[in-house]
């Protein structure tokens, strides 16, 4: 019986960087190739549709004076905090909430409960407490993102194969050590599944905040600044900013940390 | 029991129960006591069901004897098996392992699923050291531990492959591994064979005779594979369908290894065979 080797090569490493990046742009590259045709052949009026070369130099434009590299620190920062907390509290609560019928009893109603209420209405009573500051965008932000998490980790925790929680009882692990060495793990998949819904839900609050809470600086603010002078290719190019960073941060972070735990251990299916 | 005689009167009824059984008993590595199961099926909205997996089920397994439990499937031969790994709760009777009474999980007992059950996110070296750790067995002695059970399975050169890379066969060799490294006074498998393909199943049946001739452990192995079980067992128990109860018990003394074409062999498989068709009629009738 032989064994395993491994092999990396130089040329395997570029194709497989190469193809990434083809996989990933090509099809955005596609659609803004569909923008440009028809903004250019001027087909919606251009005040309503810009091109997508004007909106290129006004994001250029505007990254030389220095306040859109300042509006998208601004909002990034927000927006990292605020997922830090959701996905620690999230991933925690859901855990338990998987593992203990005491939790799962007293939360899933609660959880149920917030799940439909749509960030932008928790602002409100947010700006109550904490007045117009970042703390009540934060917390709001962290708030709802951490149910679609819970939600999905609580599920993944319920779904973790039977047998294998059977073999790790039968090796007298329980409590805490179960948690953390099986059911963790073995709902990952799913795990990761809701910490991408989390951090799209985190996005989409923290504009809405943005609007609402009507602080200094972010990319939401910018582009409702840019809704009152009716200047489109500052809105579009917003929309796409924020479009661009949330997929990048999904592919990077995410996607990586998909293929380099679950993908690597064959718990997901390669395509 | 380090428990005197003459005070057994005191003693619990399990324990004094445990003392009156005879002195053929005192060697029994495992005794089973009128063992009972009963499920209650929750089937929702107010809905629930009682199922008798096993009735009154008694069973003595000497050390180091292989014996076999084999019958159609629903006849709580599995559940009988999730019992003594403390992972059901039984609902009437006893269990002793070396004499004492069993009902939670232990180390003392290593477990073969049929769908092996391997921790995928675990490289097969850290799936056979898995119970080592929760043996606390110190840390200098596992490359050893690692090393003999990759060998005696014929792992070599998987250490740090993942599980679900690996075929059905070679899994099931890493999860007898890992139940093995955990050095138990019984070795638990459900039929851990059932899922693999007839050469691999053949191949695996050998590897786990030469392990048990080397090991000595004790095992009690449930299958519905009359071959398999005439192949493996000292001792073949059959039970009957739902609910489970033994029905015969075949002693097989053939000299291993042993040979499926031998008349021998041929007859206790027939014989097996013909025990469990025939309760398949009264089932039936």
């Amino acid at each position: 019986m032989s064994g395993e080797t491994t092999t990396t090569s130089w040329k395997a490493k570029a194709e497989f960087y190469f193809r990434a990046v083809l996989e990933n742009l090509l099809p955005i590259a596609i659609l803004l190739g569909i923008w440009e045709f028809v903004s250019w052949n001027e087909w919606v009026p251009p005040q309503l549709f810009p091109r997508i070369l004007t909106i290129f130099f006004d994001m250029v434009e505007e990254i030389t004076d220095g306040v859109l590299l300042t509006h998208i620190g601004t909002s990034i920062v927000r927006l990292l905090i605020s997922v830090f907390f959701a996905l620690i509290a999230g991933t925690i609560i859901g855990i338990v909430m998987g593992a203990s019928r005491t939790f799962e009893w007293m939360l899933v109603p609660v959880v149920n409960f917030f799940s439909v209420i749509p960030g932008i209405a928790l602002f409100p009573a947010t700006i109550l407490f904490w007045g117009l500051t970042e703390q009540a965008v934060v917390i709001t932000i962290s708030f709802a993102t951490s149910i679609p998490i819970i939600l999905n980790t609580w599920v993944g925790v319920k779904t973790v194969n039977e047998t294998l929680v059977h073999a790790a009882r039968s090796m007298e692990t329980k409590g805490l050590a179960l948690l953390l060495k099986v059911l963790l793990p073995g709902s990952l998949p799913v795990v990761i599944a809701g910490w991408r819904i989390g951090i799209a839900r985190a996005w989409r609050v923290l504009l809405a905040g943005e609007l609402l809470a009507s602080p200094e600086m972010g990319l939401g603010v910018r582009i409702f600044d840019a809704q009152e002078t009716l200047n489109s290719a500052v809105i579009y190019g917003g929309i796409i900013i924020i479009g661009f960073l949330g997929f990048a941060m999904e592919r990077l972070v995410l996607r990586s940390l998909e293929v380099a735990t679950v993908q690597r251990w064959g718990m997901m299916r390669e395509l | 029991m380090a428990f005197p005689e003459i005070l057994s009167f005191l003693a619990p009824h399990s324990v004094r129960r445990c003392l009156v059984i005879g002195p053929n008993s005192v060697s029994a590595k495992l005794v089973i006591n009128s063992l009972q199961k009963t499920f209650v099926v929750n089937e929702g909205f107010g809905h629930s069901r009682h199922v008798q997996a096993i009735e009154n089920v008694s069973l003595e397994v000497t050390d180091g004897e292989f014996v076999c439990v084999i019958g159609p499937s629903g006849c709580g031969k599995s559940t009988m098996l999730m019992i003594m790994a403390g992972l059901y709760p039984k609902t009437g009777g006893e269990i002793f392992l070396d004499g004492q009474p069993l009902s939670e999980p232990g180390l003392n007992r290593g477990v073969v699923f049929q769908d092996f059950a391997l921790f995928p996110w675990l490289s097969v070296r850290e799936n056979i050291l898995y119970g080592v750790k929760q043996k606390k067995i110190p840390e200098d002695k596992h490359n050893g531990i690692v090393d003999h059970y990759i060998e005696m399975m014929s792992l070599q050169g998987f250490e740090h492959t993942f599980p679900n890379r690996l075929s059905g066969g070679m899994r099931q060799r890493v999860a007898i591994a890992r139940a093995l490294a955990l050095d138990p006074e019984l070795l638990l498998m459900d039929e851990p064979f059932g899922a693999l393909d007839a050469q691999t199943r053949a191949n695996l049946q050998q590897v786990l005779v030469d392990v048990w001739e080397q090991t000595k452990k004790t095992v009690l192995f449930i299958t519905h594979d009359v071959r398999e079980a005439t192949f493996l067992a000292d001792r073949v128990i059959v039970m009957s369908a739902r609910p489970g109860r033994i029905t015969a018990e075949i002693k097989v003394d053939l000299p291993r290894p042993r040979d499926i074409l031998a008349p021998e062999f041929v007859e206790i498989e027939r014989n097996l065979a013909s025990l469990i068709e025939s309760q398949n009629e009264t089932l039936h009738n």
